[in-house]
């Protein structure tokens, strides 16, 4: 005779609710401001727009769909933004000023992603530095190098092969966009369907009890450094190739927006939760904040503070809500 | 004339889901006596305890101090109330970085202006304290942290004197303690005692209860077995009082509970599946042990807390590390290292405490079992869902697991079937060698007899088990052969069905020595 | 005292040069070691850095600034705690406070006390967020960071507010004596945070908190009031050095102390105080901030990029927690 103690309602309709609740309260949310801002912004619902709006959002959910990884891992990822900017300034000036081969220049910023992964990874598992100032130092000596690479330059004149994954176009849809739904195909279905993914939720939730199902918890967490810096590389490309050019404010501040839009999309800083459908919808919905807002011409400097506030509300719902779980 | 005991606890009576933790326990502290409390673990000690510590609320029965029954429904009350607890991990409440006077005074310091703390006064007074409790002040000021365990139990205890407790109550205080260290905590005891407070102190060592306890009271599965007197003077005819004394005390420790309960199948020994060969741990926690444990047998290892068996069966799944010696599994020599080391060799590991050592509670049912073998179910990396839907099925059904759904939050299971979990999810990974780490601890009766069943089952199936336990029933009953264990040596192994092995002769045997 | 350079008494010279660092290592106060390495390595660099005009002007100044931030900075990570918002709080309290001066008539003092205000509320947010809601401090700060900045720049803009009353511009950059207001400023701060440290429930709880929360609630005290309390002095003093940050540069901007949270945390860490909690190396924390102020000077003077020094804080940081996390778990052991 087994008690079953406090237990939860296991009908269909709730675990439906556990499973995708978080995505259809922001598919509701999308669905609510874009109809909110149709009242006060001209030109908000037309194709134009929407297809604007997915076009900025591909970078930096790419960006953001490496970052799940690390947070449902239970760590964090402050160098996203230095990476991207590295990535990119590097490439650039590589490609345009000493003649590396175009086909190379594509695949340079994965790789120099994947590098900078692989050293956080070091750091926070061989050498113990916890995540936050491992990859905090990272970030400063990104900056850095990035600005010693290209000091205060733009760097233009990129070929036409390196630019086309962010500035071209299959019919009326950017590639940018068919990029973006491809990765978060990828990693939906690594997360949910493989033994990576498995093992990155296990991580998270109780990283001893992984250990001692035999999880080899430093290997896995470094190789999600890994994915995320080069999903990071892969976002820089794109940046690039939609500016047309590189310099060193590229990826300023994107650590931030990339760990509030996962936070946002269900995931939580403590580890174990997080989905990649999430994170690409609560990405979506900060960009239809941001094109409302700048359609209907509030001060654009809103938008760090609302992403700012943003985070700290998704921030406070998981600590919360973990309370509660806990007690 | 009759003054009231200092504190009286009368008829009290608590439930837990399908437990009946104390069962009309009655227990009584005059003022000046340090009263030890026995018994095996779940007895009922520490729920005792956290009655009499304001962090639980008895379902019956009533609590007097001095006389009158006092409300110590929470922990604060109890405190007010001059209740003070001193916990086996003493580091509790401690600050490290501050100085021993801080801590003595934290929260309460001595103020001159409105700001300034009265470090004269502070320094004064808990000189005093430490005095009282005869214990030198030299280290006034130094950082509690650079104290050695012992030295901090001190300082815990003049903490617990400046609140003016009363009652003191030693959960298992000398748990961690070298000897020296226990000797000058008796010593502070026998102080506190002259000076008319009362301490309720408990423990399992039995020698160290009779060289400093005016009483003993047993608590066994839940009821109040009895209070003996225990006489503290010299002389062969004292010896043999206290002989005697002994003798009674374990006897009424360990009952004659019956062995029917654990039914134990007949072992059908194979080859030898667990060899250790002079096997010492890091930290000297065991050393020198060797022993066989063969597939189709179950051997358990009893021994008091601290004895090193806990260690040991962390070691064998490379939890811990491993300094000399040879372990071979099935017949090759290992090197264990790590969980990974020991579950590819064939190794399992089932502890007491399921959410710290294995089971991830926030994770479903399915994904727990098929966690270590989750490599196997995949192809290319993909799992397969629908081999893994089947394995999960099958154990849950084949152990009977009470859960709505395989994908049910192991969290929101019972104990026991959590345990089961746990089961489940080793015979999934096809180990061969089984270590459990007091493998019942806090489940309910019921869920025991099933685990019990569930290990003859993995014995008839050709695992070799070992089981690490302090109850010694279980043990007695469960296991093929029995090796006590003191001090990190194997020091005996007994035959559980032979007459003379008694569950008194073999506590006698772990604790004496 | 680097032995080699002085060219008489070698041996007596490198005795006491030898017991001197052995000293300051036994004390953990190496910092002063490299404060005074680098600024024998700065004027071998740079000749104009060894000028008494340089020194009080341009490095001290600008050292005194970090400093103020990082000493309440060492209080905030004694409790365990961080935080990353102080450069946007200095950007938002400055810029309404520049503001309030320059277009509203404000006087000096009602802008001052208005800048404090901001970044006690800051402050106060911070430590609400991470004491009652139990927000981990680097994200509630990291979010604030973004909030405070996004509303400066909201108020502000990016233009810079210059054009302020002149009592503001003595504050950061004027002498009282020989000795620049910054440094005064700094030294007051230091004086009066060193007695909290030592004699004050609120410096000494901090160290409680850091060292051993729970048991430090379950001592009786009130962890939760105290943690929002050491937020909100942190809060103050980020705003206070804005405050001389805008005098010194005669303006304030929105996008002003960009990382200058990052210089505090760096001064403490590498002044050696453990990101653990529990212990306040205030002196060592103005011996970082005199340090990155030493470094960025000297390298600036050169035209070096101030990049490389960002590079070496990095890793100096990253390195000292390194240190630290190696130095705290060999002596727990393997817990």
């Amino acid at each position: 005779m087994g008690i079953i103690r406090g237990q939860r309602s296991t009908t269909r309709l709730a675990s439906l609710w556990r499973a995708y609740g978080t995505e259809l309260v922001l598919l509701g949310a999308i669905g609510g401001v874009l109809i909110l801002f149709s009242r006060f912004a001209p030109g908000m619902l037309t194709s134009n727009n929407l297809v604007t709006i997915l076009r900025q959002m591909s970078f930096i959910a790419i960006a953001a769909l490496g970052t799940t990884f690390i947070i449902i891992s239970g760590r964090i990822d402050l160098s996203i933004g230095s990476t991207i900017t590295v990535a990119s300034t590097t490439m650039a000036l590589l490609v345009t000023r000493h003649g590396v081969p175009s086909g190379v220049a594509l695949v340079l910023p994965l790789l120099i992603g994947m590098t900078v992964g692989m050293a956080n990874g070091f750091l926070t598992t061989k050498a113990r530095v916890t995540p936050v100032i491992a990859t905090l130092g990272m970030l400063v000596a990104l900056d850095g190098a990035a600005k010693l690479i290209v000091g205060g330059e733009t760097i233009n004149g990129l070929p036409k092969v390196v630019t086309y994954l962010g500035s071209s176009k299959l019919g009326p849809v950017p590639v940018s966009v068919f990029v973006m739904l491809l990765v978060w195909f990828g990693v939906e279905f690594t997360l949910r369907k493989t033994s990576f993914g498995r093992y990155c939720y296990h991580i998270g939730s109780n990283e001893q009890a992984a250990l001692l199902n035999g999880i080899a918890v430093d290997r896995y967490v470094t190789w999600f450094f890994m994915v995320a810096g080069a999903l990071s590389g892969l976002a820089a490309l794109i940046l690039v190739g939609r500016l047309r050019s590189a310099n060193v404010n590229i990826g300023v501040g994107l650590e931030l927006q990339a760990i509030a839009v996962v936070v946002i999309g269900g995931g939580s800083l403590f580890g174990g939760k997080g989905t990649a459908t999430g994170t690409v919808l609560a990405v979506a919905l900060m960009a239809v904040i941001n094109s409302g807002m700048r359609l209907s011409s509030i001060n654009v400097y809103w938008q760090t503070a609302v992403t700012g506030a943003l985070i700290v509300v998704a921030v406070s719902i998981d600590a919360m809500r973990r309370r509660r779980d806990r007690s | 004339m009759e003054t009231a005991p200092l504190l009286e606890a009368l008829r009290i009576v608590k439930n837990y889901p399908g437990v009946l933790a104390l069962d009309k326990v009655e227990f009584s502290l005059e003022r000046g006596e340090i009263h030890a409390l026995l018994g095996e673990n779940g007895a009922g000690k520490s729920t005792l305890v956290k009655i009499l510590t304001g962090a639980e609320q008895p379902d019956e029965g009533e609590v007097l101090i001095d006389g009158d029954v006092v409300d110590i429904s929470t922990p604060r009350k109890a405190q007010e109330n001059g209740v003070a607890v001193i916990h086996q991990d003493v580091s509790l409440g401690l600050v490290p970085q501050l100085s021993v006077g801080e801590n003595i005074f934290l929260g309460r310091e001595p103020k001159c202006w409105p700001a300034r703390i009265d470090w004269v006064a502070l320094y004064s007074q808990a000189e005093e304290f430490l005095q009282r409790l005869k214990f030198n002040p030299e280290f006034l000021r130094e950082p509690v942290g650079s104290l050695s365990l012992g030295e901090q139990q001190v300082v815990a205890v003049a903490k617990a004197l400046s609140l003016n407790a009363q009652i003191f109550i030693m959960d298992e205080p000398t748990a961690s303690l070298n000897s020296h260290e226990t000797e000058v905590l008796f010593n502070t005891m026998r102080a506190l005692s002259g000076d008319g407070v009362g301490i309720v102190y408990i423990s399992h060592r039995l020698e160290e209860v009779l060289s400093c306890a005016h009483r003993v009271t047993v608590l066994r599965d839940g009821r109040m077995v009895g209070t003996v007197a225990v006489g503290t003077g010299v002389g062969p005819e004292e010896e043999r009082t206290v002989a005697a004394q002994q003798s009674q005390i374990v006897r009424m420790m360990v009952g004659h509970d019956l062995a029917e309960k654990h039914p134990r199948s007949q072992p059908t020994p194979g080859p030898p599946a667990l060899g250790l060969e002079t096997v010492s741990g890091a930290g000297g926690r065991f050393s020198d042990v060797t022993m066989t444990v063969h597939e189709g047998e179950t051997v358990g290892i009893y021994g008091i807390t601290g004895c090193g068996s806990r260690e040991l069966a962390r070691s064998l799944f490379g939890l811990e590390p491993i300094q000399s010696g040879e372990v071979t599994i099935l017949g090759e020599s290992k090197s264990i290292r790590s969980p990974r080391d020991a579950i590819s060799a064939g190794i399992a590991f089932i502890s007491d405490d399921r959410s710290r050592d294995g089971l991830i509670g926030g994770r479903s049912v399915r994904e727990n079992i098929t966690a270590p073998i989750l490599k196997s179910l995949t192809a290319l990396g993909v799992i397969r869902s629908q081999q893994e839907v089947a394995v999960s099925r099958k154990h849950v059904s084949d152990l009977n697991i009470r859960t709505p759904t395989i994908d049910q939050l192991v969290r929101h299971l019972s104990g026991g079937n959590q345990q089961k979990v746990v089961f489940a999810k080793w015979l999934s990974s096809q180990a061969r060698v089984f270590l459990f780490n007091e493998p019942t601890r806090g489940i309910d009766v019921a869920a025991k007899a099933e685990i019990y069943r569930l290990i003859n089952n993995l014995k008839s199936n050709g695992a070799a088990i070992l089981i690490v336990s302090s109850e010694l029933p279980e043990v007695l009953g469960v296991c093929d052969r029995v090796l006590v264990m003191r001090r990190g040596s194997i020091v005996m192994e007994l035959d559980p069905r032979a007459t003379e092995t008694t569950q008194a002769r073999v506590f006698d045997i772990a604790s004496s020595g | 005292m680097i032995s080699g350079r002085s060219p008489k008494g070698d041996k007596r010279a490198n005795q006491r040069a030898g017991a001197l660092l052995q000293s300051l290592v036994r004390r953990g106060q190496l910092i002063w070691l490299m404060v005074a390495v680098a600024v024998v390595a700065m004027s071998l660099i740079s000749p104009h850095f060894l000028t008494v005009e340089n020194l009080f002007t341009n490095v001290l100044r600008q050292s005194a600034v970090i400093g103020i931030v990082s000493v309440g900075m060492t209080l905030v990570i004694a409790t365990r705690g961080f935080d990353l918002s102080v450069g946007s709080n200095i950007a938002l309290s400055s810029s309404i406070m520049a503001l309030l001066l320059t277009e509203s008539g404000a006087t000096v003092l009602e802008g001052v006390l208005v800048a404090l205000a901001i970044g006690a509320a800051i402050g106060l947010t911070n430590g609400v967020l991470v004491a009652k809601v139990r927000v981990p401090p680097f994200i509630a700060t990291l979010g604030m960071l973004s909030i405070a900045r996004g509303f400066a720049l909201v108020f502000a803009g990016t233009t810079p507010v210059d054009l302020l009353p002149q009592s503001l511009l003595d504050l950061g950059r004027g002498k009282v004596g020989f000795l620049p207001i910054p440094v005064l400023l700094l030294a007051g701060t230091w004086l009066v945070a060193a007695y909290l440290l030592k004699h004050t429930r609120f410096g000494r709880y901090a160290l409680a908190i850091g060292s051993n929360e729970e048991g430090a609630r379950l001592s009786g005290i009130k962890v939760d009031s105290y943690k929002i309390a050491h937020y909100l002095v942190l809060g103050v003093l980020a705003a206070a050095a804005g405050v001389v940050l805008t005098g010194r540069l005669g303006a304030a901007q929105a996008t002003m102390a960009v990382g200058l949270e990052f210089q505090a945390i760096a001064a403490v860490v590498v002044g050696g105080t453990s990101l653990f909690g529990g212990e306040a190396k205030l002196g060592g924390s103005v011996g970082g901030a005199i340090l990155v102020g030493v470094l960025r000077n000297g390298l600036l003077l050169r035209s070096v990029d101030t990049n490389w020094i960002n590079i070496i804080i990095g890793v100096a940081m990253v390195a000292s927690v390194a240190f630290d996390g190696l130095r705290r778990f060999r002596r727990k052991g393997l817990s």
